[in-house]
């Protein structure tokens, strides 16, 4: 079983957002493409410095094929967040003031069902595999598709966070 | 471990005035994709404050030139006071930003980034040798393929500024 990681992206915002569309919005693409959903972490304590402060832990993964596994894990961190009204088009909405810290992780898992570590012959075997035969897939094909599923996951976190430096010329990739 | 060379040291840009941060952003996107690029995008942060907002990205796109070597360029973008202003131009009222933006490049020429001549000293030996005098003179192409990309998305970003003086 080896990881290939790839890449830490990180998104901070301050200012005033709509977390519920954000949560809905990033958990909508990822059980949409088919990860299986886990928010193993959800704390929630109030500041002393005002606010709450809220930490979500989020592990999603998919089976891509019988060997490689995708992971995607997402920690978001906010502080000061407060709940205020704000009159937008004309109607009164409440949306949400805060700092906001998004962490994408992301890691391809092969041998996820653990066939090639029973025996040492297949331990050895599978490490031919992985550095001779299936070596150019890995990183041509399946990193590079993970990766870019990340960065569209993490452009439709600045599209709800209504961030300027947003929209990506690599949509149609992957 | 892959050795990174850096070709280009922190070329600077500097403006202040009226653009659109929106579509600076997706011009360098565009001419990434354009040259071949792969995105990466390491810091996304934008504060909104009350003198206007504060941005700082930091991208980092890279590209295979050979089996042994690749490019990779390095631009960390701060922006500040950002302010969405309306302006008029051929007689249609426009939304733009106005602020003052820093920017660094950096370029990098990173060979052997697969660590295949990483496992004995003799290997490094030998990748030295081959860096330095065998290969010399396809090191000093991708050098220079390092130098002008850089130069070229300077340049890109530098006229894509000056639209908006005019």
């Amino acid at each position: 079983m080896t990881d290939y990681n790839l890449p830490q992206e990180i998104l901070k915002f301050k200012g005033i957002f709509d977390m519920d569309l954000l949560y809905r919005s990033m958990r909508d693409w990822l059980t949409r493409r088919g990860y299986y959903f886990e928010e193993p972490v959800y704390k929630n304590k109030p500041n002393p410095m005002g606010g709450v402060e809220d930490e979500i832990t989020w592990n999603c993964w998919r089976k891509e094929t019988d060997y490689m596994k995708f992971w995607i894990n997402i920690f978001i961190h906010t502080q000061e967040f407060n709940t205020i009204e704000v009159i937008k088009d004309g109607k009164k909405k409440k949306m949400n003031k805060a700092r906001l810290a998004i962490y994408f992780n992301a890691k391809v898992e092969t041998d996820y069902q653990h066939r090639w570590d029973k025996t040492p012959f297949l331990i050895w075997l599978n490490n031919i595999y992985e550095k001779y035969i299936i070596k150019p897939e890995m990183d041509n094909i399946y990193t590079d598709k993970l990766y870019y599923y990340v960065l569209k996951l993490h452009n439709i976190a600045k599209e709800c966070l209504g961030m300027e430096a947003k929209g990506s010329e690599y949509e149609d990739v992957w | 471990m892959a050795e990174r060379e850096k070709i280009v040291d922190e070329l600077r840009l500097k403006y202040e005035g009226l653009f659109d941060v929106n579509e600076l952003y997706l011009t360098m996107d565009k001419w990434f994709r354009e040259k071949q690029y792969d995105k990466r995008e390491l810091k996304n942060i934008e504060y909104v404050k009350p003198e206007g907002k504060f941005i700082e990205l930091w991208i980092m796109p890279w590209k295979k030139i050979t089996d042994y070597a690749k490019i990779e360029i390095k631009i960390r973008i701060q922006m500040f006071d950002i302010k969405e202003v309306e302006v008029e131009k051929d007689k249609h009222k426009v939304k733009l930003n106005q602020g003052r933006i820093q920017m660094v490049f950096d370029g990098y020429l990173t060979t052997d980034y697969e660590n295949k001549w990483e496992g004995k000293p003799t290997y490094v030996f030998l990748r030295t040798i081959f860096d330095k005098f065998i290969y010399k003179g396809y090191t000093a192409r991708f050098q220079s393929q390092v130098a002008e990309d850089v130069n070229h998305i300077h340049t890109t970003i530098k006229s894509f500024l000056n639209l908006y003086r005019f």
